[in-house]
C-alpha cells in the first residue's frame, strides 16, 4: 500500500494488470505501448510469443558472444597444447613431431564447447541479473499464479505518462481480471 | 489452490483438439508436476529408496576397500589390465547420452513430445555421469592424485599427454559434465520458481527461492531463457557424439585386436543412445504408473516414439557388430579373426550371445505397435537392452584383451567377489540421486508443458 505518513514521495513500483491468458497479455501489451507507455513489464507462466518483439526484447548480441567465446577456446585449447608439448617440457617420444596438431583437434572442439557454453549460461546470468533475491513485483497481490496461470502486465512509476488516476483508468480498458498497486 | 488436486480428478476434464491432442485447464499442468514434491511420500518412494541407499552403502565400501587395499581386489592384471571399472565407466556414460540425445537434439528438430521425458531423463544425464566419473577415478588407484590428468602448473613441468585418448576422455567427459549441468538447470529454474511458489511452509519456500535465484517470469526473461537454451542446445547435441566417439578412440586407437577399428566412434555413439533410450523407458513407465495425472502427460504415444528410438539405435547397433565381422574378415588380419572366432565360440560364448540376442533380436519385438504400447514389454525389453549393453561393454573390453597379439598372453577374465559387488553396487548412487530428484524436483518441464498444451494442445 501507499505510505502517506508525511512521505511526500508514495513508494509504489507501479500498477498492474492481471490477465487470464496470454493473448490478453499480448493484447495489452501491445495497446499499452500504442497508448505511449514505455516503462512496461510483463509477467508470465511461459514465453508468450510475440511479446518479446513489442517490448523490444531481443538476444541478437548471444550468437555473436557465444561464437567469440567458441573461437577463444579453440585458440586457447590449441595455445595450451602447443605450448605444454612444443615449448614448455618438449618431449621426444620416437622422433615424433612436437606438435602434434591433428591430435590436439579434439581438446580444441570441446575447448570451444566448454566456452561457448560457459559464454551462453554467462549471457543469460549477466543480462536477465538473476540471482535477484529480492524485486518489488513479488509484493503484488496474488503474484504467485504468475508461475502457473495468471498473466501480468505492470506499468512502472518511472514511465513518463504515469499517473496513478490515468493509468489505473487505462488498465481498466483493457479488461483484466483486477487492476493493482504494486508497493516497492 | 488445487496442488492436491490430479488431472484425472480435476472437475474440468481435457478437451479434444481437433488433431487428437488434450487440451488441459490453465495451471492443472503445473498442478501436477509440483504435486509430488508437496504431497505425502509414497510407500514406494521408501521402499524404492531403501533398496538403492542400501546399495549406495555397498558401493561406498567396495570403495573404502578399493582405495585403502588397491586396484587388486578386481581382477585386472596383464594382460586384462581393463576390468569391470572401465566397462561400468563406458555403460554409465553411455546410459546418460539419451537425455542429453532429447533434450538437445529434439529440441532443435521442434519435437514437442521431448517435454514428456526430457527433464528427467537430463537429470538421468547427471547422475549417470556422477556414476561414471567414479569409476577412472577410482581406476587410476590413486584417485587423490587424479588432478593429474588435467593441465596446472606445477614445478616439475609435467603436463598432460595431449595426444592420448584417455585425456581427451578427461576434458570431454568434464566438458559434458558442466554444460549439461548448465542446461538441465538454466530449464529447471521456472519450475524451482513454480514450487516456491506453492510452497506454504517458510523454510521450504526459501529453499526453492534461493534455487530459483528470485526468478519471476519477466518477458525479457523468458526471452533470454529461450535463446539461451537453444544455443546450449546446438553445444550439446554435438558434444554428446564427441564424447562417446572419444570414448570409442579409448579402444580404436590402440592396435589390439578386437579394437581397432574405424566403426567404433559412431557405433559407441549409437550404442550409447539405444541404452539411454532404454533406460528413460523404464523411469517413464515407472513415473506413469506411480503418480497421478503422469499418465496424461506422459502418454503412451510418448512411450512408442521412445520405443521407436531404441529399435532405429538398437539395429545402428546391430549394424556395428556386423561391421566388426566383416572388417575382420575383410582385413584379413589372423589376430582380428581369431578374435572374432574365440569371442563368439570360445568360453565368453555366453556373453556374445546374450549381448546379440538382448540388443539385436529381442529388440525386433518393438516393430509390433501393441509391445510397444505395454508397459510390461517396453520394461522388460528395456531391462533386456540394459543388461545386453553391459555385456557388449564386457565382451569389447575384458575379452578383447584377452586375445592380444602374443597367443602366450591369452588369458581369461574371472570375476572376483568385488568385481561381482562393482557391478551391482553403482546403481544404488544412481537410483538413489535419482529418487530424490523425483522426490524434491519437477520431474516434467511444467512451464513447457503448459506452453504447448495452451498453445496447441498436448499428447
Amino acid at each position: 500500500m501507499i505510505q502517506n505518513n508525511g512521505n511526500t514521495q508514495a513508494c509504489l513500483f507501479g500498477l498492474s494488470a492481471e490477465f487470464e491468458d496470454g493473448h490478453a497479455l499480448l493484447d495489452a501489451a501491445k495497446k499499452a505501448k500504442e497508448a505511449g507507455y514505455d516503462e512496461i513489464k510483463a509477467y508470465s507462466p511461459y514465453e508468450v510469443h510475440g511479446l518479446d518483439k513489442v517490448l523490444g526484447h531481443s538476444s541478437s548480441s548471444l550468437g555473436y558472444i557465444v561464437l567469440a567465446a567458441m573461437i577463444l577456446g579453440i585458440v586457447g585449447a590449441f595455445a595450451l597444447q602447443y605450448w605444454t608439448n612444443a615449448v614448455h617440457y618438449p618431449l621426444n617420444v620416437g622422433g615424433r613431431p612436437l606438435n602434434s596438431w591433428p591430435a590436439f583437434t579434439l581438446i580444441m572442439f570441446e575447448g570451444a564447447i566448454l566456452f561457448g557454453g560457459l559464454a551462453a549460461a554467462g549471457f543469460m546470468f549477466v543480462t536477465t541479473g538473476l540471482p535477484t533475491p529480492y524485486h518489488p513485483i513479488f509484493n503484488t497481490a496474488g503474484i504467485e499464479e504468475a508461475s502457473r496461470s495468471r498473466f501480468f502486465l505492470v506499468i512502472q512509476v518511472q514511465d513518463e505518462q504515469f499517473s496513478l488516476q490515468e493509468t489505473r483508468a487505462f488498465l481498466q480498458t483493457l479488461s483484466p481480471v483486477k487492476v493493482s498497486e504494486v508497493p516497492c | 489452490m488445487a496442488t492436491q488436486d490430479t488431472l484425472s480428478g480435476m472437475n474440468t476434464a481435457p478437451q479434444e483438439t481437433h488433431e487428437g491432442h488434450k487440451k488441459f485447464p490453465m495451471g492443472s499442468i503445473i498442478d501436477v508436476v509440483t504435486a509430488p514434491i508437496f504431497g505425502s511420500t509414497p510407500l514406494w518412494w521408501w521402499i524404492a529408496i531403501s533398496i538403492s541407499s542400501t546399495l549406495l552403502l555397498i558401493f561406498l565400501v567396495m570403495v573404502g576397500v578399493l582405495v585403502t587395499t588397491g586396484v587388486g581386489i578386481w581382477d585386472i592384471n596383464n594382460p586384462i589390465v581393463w576390468g569391470v571399472g572401465i566397462i561400468n565407466l563406458v555403460f554409465w556414460i553411455g546410459i546418460g547420452h539419451a537425455g542429453t540425445f532429447i533434450s538437445a537434439f529434439l529440441l532443435l528438430m521442434r519435437q514437442h513430445w521431448r517435454s514428456a521425458f526430457s527433464r528427467v531423463a537430463e537429470a538421468m544425464t547427471l547422475f549417470a555421469l556422477a556414476t561414471a566419473g567414479m569409476f577412472p577415478i577410482l581406476h587410476v588407484g590413486r584417485p587423490w592424485l587424479v588432478y593429474w590428468l588435467f593441465p596446472y602448473p606445477n614445478t616439475l613441468g609435467l603436463n598432460p599427454q595431449w595426444t592420448s585418448p584417455l585425456v581427451w576422455d578427461a576434458i570431454a567427459i568434464s566438458t559434458y559434465g558442466l554444460v549439461s549441468f548448465l542446461f538441465w538447470y538454466i530449464d529447471l529454474i521456472p519450475d524451482l520458481a513454480a514450487v516456491r511458489d506453492r510452497a506454504k511452509n517458510r523454510l521450504v519456500k526459501q529453499i526453492y527461492a534461493g534455487a530459483s535465484l528470485g526468478w519471476r517470469g519477466e518477458s525479457a526473461h523468458w526471452e533470454r531463457l529461450h535463446s539461451v537454451s537453444y544455443v546450449l542446445a546446438a553445444l550439446a547435441a554435438p558434444l554428446v557424439i564427441s564424447v562417446h566417439s572419444i570414448v570409442g578412440l579409448d579402444f580404436a586407437i590402440s592396435n589390439l585386436p578386437g579394437w581397432h577399428h574405424t566403426i567404433f566412434p559412431p557405433y559407441f555413439v549409437a550404442g550409447a543412445v539405444f541404452a539411454g533410450f532404454a533406460m528413460v523407458i523404464i523411469v517413464a513407465v515407472a513415473l506413469r504408473s506411480l503418480y497421478d495425472g503422469m499418465d496424461e502427460l506422459i502418454t503412451l504415444d510418448h512411450l512408442e516414439k521412445a520405443a521407436l528410438f531404441v529399435l532405429l539405435t538398437g539395429s545402428l547397433v546391430g549394424y556395428g557388430y556386423f561391421a566388426e565381422i566383416f572388417g575382420a574378415w575383410y582385413a584379413g588380419h589372423i589376430g582380428e579373426v581369431i578374435v572374432t572366432v574365440e569371442r563368439t565360440f570360445g568360453p565368453y560364448w555366453p556373453t556374445y550371445a546374450g549381448m546379440v540376442l538382448f540388443n539385436v533380436v529381442i529388440i525386433q519385438l518393438f516393430w509390433f505397435k501393441s509391445i510397444r504400447r505395454s508397459h510390461t514389454m517396453l520394461v522388460l525389453i528395456s531391462l533386456g537392452v540394459t543388461v545386453g549393453m553391459w555385456l557388449e561393454r564386457f565382451v569389447i573390453i575384458s575379452v578383447g584383451l584377452s586375445y592380444g597379439h602374443m597367443v602366450g598372453m591369452w588369458e581369461q577374465f574371472r570375476p572376483t567377489a568385488w568385481d561381482w559387488v562393482t557391478i551391482f553396487s553403482p546403481f544404488g548412487l544412481f537410483f538413489t540421486l535419482l529418487l530424490l530428484f523425483i522426490r524434491f524436483f519437477p520431474a516434467l518441464p511444467g512451464f513447457e508443458v503448459q506452453q504447448i498444451n495452451d498453445e496447441e494442445g498436448w499428447g
